[in-house]
């Protein structure tokens, strides 16, 4: 590969890591705090970006604006599935919240699909330009850099608020050992609920991200969803550090083979991935052992 | 005589199979217009794929969204055998069932030691592979076509022939399964559903019987999948989607995971919603009309993506234990009906 | 031991009785009252339904499959099912297993029930923790997490505390050192203790009364100093101590 090449590898794996890391780490905590196992994000992603490119459509509230409020506007839908739907299927078998969970991602993305009608999704203006610019050699666009620029923000907070606030503290703590958890007096439903509505707050950013570089129809969007799973399988279901090198790994392997063959290639290199992943070291690089015991 | 509510459930049920086979082929005889006759076909091909599904789902206890991958094996190895002179009826359905039983051994050999969610995730990268597998090939090989299949100078051409034959097919799938089931070998598979450590110190020899049901369940996948082909006469990669596993997912669960009846039941319900909604456009006035026309597949996903959940709620065994409960409580208000007046 | 020394009626349980679906008992019409400052000791073979009986009064969570009936009264306020609530209402549990998290620090243990600082922990003398202050519960030793549990609980302010199986895997000494602590703590704050433990022997050194089970039922009740460990294990516990 020729310089130019490496370099557009390179900016794709960084901002295709980027994307895929904020659905991971949504994927990762849900399943800490709730140990569920879910195929949802994607539905949230589609939701996210169509609240984002229906608030950029009134224009009141600017591209940030818009974002943040797309986010926790998706994060409460997610935690009102939860609180709905997923309570109540608390001590049942792994395999049926799971089922349960791709129906919920079927018929909510099916209504988004009716929401959106024909089109695909985009932006009432370009609000970020095109103009590449240089970052230590490597062109990258506004939108990569903003992608990007959004996955390292929203980490830096999550992982500050995990580890250092009392509530951060309250979700290790359930995230451990749940029935304990409640016995010190905590309250796991609260706190599973805050896991996934942070969880489809991430989602939600995703989507946007990718409507802002693409302009997708819904089930694009969804299948970016799922081929988060290859990543989340990499770095492991239950850490948030895995799910960042995870998405990074699994983007870089795309974008070579992308490069090396052609689109087709993308899904089963990462379904490849997946399969290797699966046989060979199925809690992923930072999962911990507890995962295989699914 | 007084019999008890189990007796007259259970000769009802016995009744019940024939009389609704008996009740199908009327169905199809009678005969409709030709959409009518393409969604009773697609009723009937995805019933197949159901009840083979259903068989590594339901009964076996192992979690798969390779539905839509194996009908695809099944669609193009029937296609290509077709395409040949030696291909006669009913070769290519054969060949589909070999395909599909061969890719379905190779999964569950790769897969053997995985479980539950894992098993899942693998089930889905084998549909991004097997598609990718089936684009490369349409790539190579362009669009293929598929006559319906004739036995000497008679065809079983669209609409009542073909469906009949469809009908055929699925008997013999499910006589064969249901006899499966009923022998002890189909107890085997319910212990190892139920709890695998716990079959396998019991002297069960898990990973044997897991194979068998991997491969007999694909192989009747891809059976369903060579009549789809049939019926659309020419196949491409992007039928067999994510959406299309999913859909047969729903049909096993929805229907009744444990039971042949609920597979069926589930592929009825899934495909005829959408006739269902469309039926409603046609009398249906100006706007809801429209709308209907627009978003009616979708709105019918919708559908089911929502019984899905509320499946898994509330009634896991599906609308066929609902409505084995309903019999059992007509059978008791019957049973009480002749004691009382007897 | 001065009963009534200060607020509280103690805790009153009547007619609990814990049923599983699958038709199993755990147990059944169990009853009996302990008083603030007063430690009972819950004791019978495996399987007897101790466990059972401490979760009960502790609340379940609405896990499936599970019956609980009968009342049990916290300074004569009826407790809820709810495990939260239950602690709230100054009802702690340090369970058989589980009972610390393991990534969590020591210190990160006492942030949770809001003790800042290690001097709040200073009065029972719990040096092993204050030695093991950022140490993750999960290298601890046995005895060093029972102590973290026995703190954690004691932080909370409980009016009663529920220990299962304290003894559990600990050498003679650790548990003899716990169980004194133990002592020390009910009588520094007036709490109730309800103590299940297969170390008869070790449990009748502490408590002043005892309940005996077999087969989720009361089989004996009384006051400690009325029987000894070799009496009990001959009758009711299958061990000739």
């Amino acid at each position: 590969m020729n310089s130019s090449a490496v370099s557009t590898v390179i900016v794709g794996t960084l901002t295709d890591g980027a994307t895929l890391s904020l659905i991971a780490a949504g994927f990762v905590v849900i399943y800490r705090a709730t140990r569920v196992v879910t195929f949802a994000q994607g539905f949230f992603m589609v939701a996210g970006a169509l609240i984002f490119v229906a608030l950029d459509g009134i224009g009141a509230l600017g591209l940030y604006g818009s974002l943040v409020i797309a986010a926790v506007l998706t994060g409460v839908i997610s935690a009102i599935v939860f609180r709905g739907v997923l309570t109540r299927l608390i001590g049942v078998n792994h395999l049926v919240t799971t089922i349960a969970t791709i129906g919920i991602a079927t018929a909510g993305l099916a209504v988004c699909d009716i929401v959106q009608g024909d089109q695909t999704m985009i932006l009432r203006n370009e609000p970020l330009g095109f103009r590449v610019i240089k970052i230590a050699g490597l062109p990258f666009t506004p939108i990569d850099i903003f992608t990007i620029g959004l996955a390292v923000v929203v980490f830096a907070l999550l992982l500050l608020g995990i580890q250092r606030t009392p509530i951060g503290l309250r979700m290790r703590a359930v995230a451990d050992r749940p029935t304990l958890a409640a016995y010190t007096g905590i309250s796991t439903g609260r706190i599973s609920a805050l896991a996934w509505g942070l969880a489809g707050a991430t989602a939600a950013l995703a989507g946007a991200a990718y409507v802002l570089t693409d302009q997708p129809a819904p089930e694009t969007v969804y299948a970016l969803g799922l081929a988060a799973f290859p990543a989340i399988l990499l770095g492991g279901f239950d850490s948030i550090v895995g799910a960042i090198v995870g998405s990074l790994i699994l983007a870089l392997i795309q974008n070579i083979a992308i490069y090396n063959f052609s689109g087709q290639w993308e899904d089963v290199a990462s379904y490849g991935v997946l399969l290797i992943v699966l046989l060979l070291r199925p809690q992923g690089l930072f999962g911990s052992s507890e995962v295989t015991r699914l | 005589m007084n019999e008890s509510v189990h007796q007259t459930a259970r000769r009802w049920r016995d009744y019940l199979g024939p009389a609704l086979l008996a009740l199908a082929a009327i169905i199809v005889l009678a005969g409709g217009d030709a959409v009518y006759m393409y969604q009773l076909a697609l009723v009937g091909i995805y019933a197949i794929a159901a009840v083979g599904q259903q068989w590594l789902i339901g009964r076996t206890g192992q979690a798969s969204v390779g539905g839509a991958a194996f009908m695809g094996i099944g669609a193009f190895t029937a296609t290509a055998v077709a395409g040949h002179a030696w291909g006669v009826f009913p070769l290519p359905i054969l060949a589909a069932a070999v395909a599909g039983g061969v890719v379905g051994l190779l999964l569950g050999l790769t897969t053997v030691r995985l479980r539950g969610l894992y098993l899942l995730l693998s089930t889905l990268a084998l549909e991004y592979i097997a598609t990718f597998v089936m684009q490369e090939y349409e790539g190579q090989n362009g669009g293929e076509f598929i006559n319906f299949p004739k036995i000497g100078a008679f065809t079983f051409g669209q609409g009542e022939r073909y469906n009949l034959l469809l009908i055929v097919v699925l008997l013999i799938v499910v006589v064969v399964v249901q006899n499966l089931y009923r022998s002890a070998t189909g107890r085997t598979w319910s212990a190892i559903r139920q709890n695998e450590e716990a079959a396998e110190v019991a002297g069960i020899n898990v990973l044997g019987w897991k194979l068998i049901a991997f491969v007999g369940s694909s192989a009747i996948t891809a059976v369903a999948g060579a009549m789809y082909a049939y019926q659309l006469q020419s196949v491409s990669y992007q039928t067999f989607s994510l959406d299309l596993a999913i859909s047969i997912l729903c049909m096993v669960y929805l229907g009744g995971q444990y039971r042949i009846s609920g597979a069926i039941l589930g592929a009825a319900v899934v495909t005829l919603l959408q006739f269902g909604l469309q039926q409603l456009d046609d009398t249906g006035s100006g706007g809801l009309s429209s709308w209907l026309t627009l978003n009616g597949p979708t709105l019918d996903t919708a559908i089911y993506g929502a019984l899905l959940v509320l499946i898994m709620l509330f009634e896991r065994e599906g609308i066929a234990q609902l409505l084995a409960n309903l019999r059992d409580m007509v059978a008791a208000q019957v049973t009480r009906f002749r004691g009382e007046s007897a | 031991m001065t009963p009534g020394a200060t607020s509280g009626d103690g805790i009153n349980v009547s007619g609990l009785s814990v049923t599983y679906r699958n038709g199993a008992t755990g147990c059944h019409d169990v009853s009996f009252k302990v008083e603030p400052d007063e430690i009972l000791a819950v004791l019978g073979r495996n399987g007897v339904g101790k466990t059972t009986l401490l979760r009960g009064i502790a609340g379940f969570r609405a896990v499936e499959g599970v019956h609980v009936h009968g009342q049990v009264a916290l300074d004569g306020t009826q407790l809820s099912r709810n495990p939260g609530k239950a602690s709230k209402a100054g009802v702690v549990f340090v369970p058989e297993r589980d009972k610390v998290f393991p990534s969590l620090t020591v210190q990160e243990h006492f942030r949770l029930v809001n003790v800042r600082g290690r001097d709040a922990i200073e009065p029972f003398g719990f040096p092993p923790l204050s030695n093991r202050w950022t140490s993750r519960a999960g290298l601890l030793s046995g005895g060093e997490r029972q102590m973290l549990a026995l703190a954690m609980a004691w932080a909370q302010h409980p009016k009663l505390l529920l220990v299962d199986e304290l003894s559990l895997g600990l050498a003679p000494v650790i548990v003899g050192q716990l169980l004194q602590k133990l002592r020390e703590m009910a009588e520094r704050s007036h709490m109730s203790v309800i103590l299940v433990d297969q170390d008869a022997v070790a449990a009748l050194r502490v408590a002043d009364s005892l309940l005996v089970l077999d087969h989720g039922e009361v089989v004996w009740r009384g006051a400690s100093r009325d029987t000894t460990a070799a009496e009990l294990g001959t009758h009711y516990l299958g061990t000739g101590v």
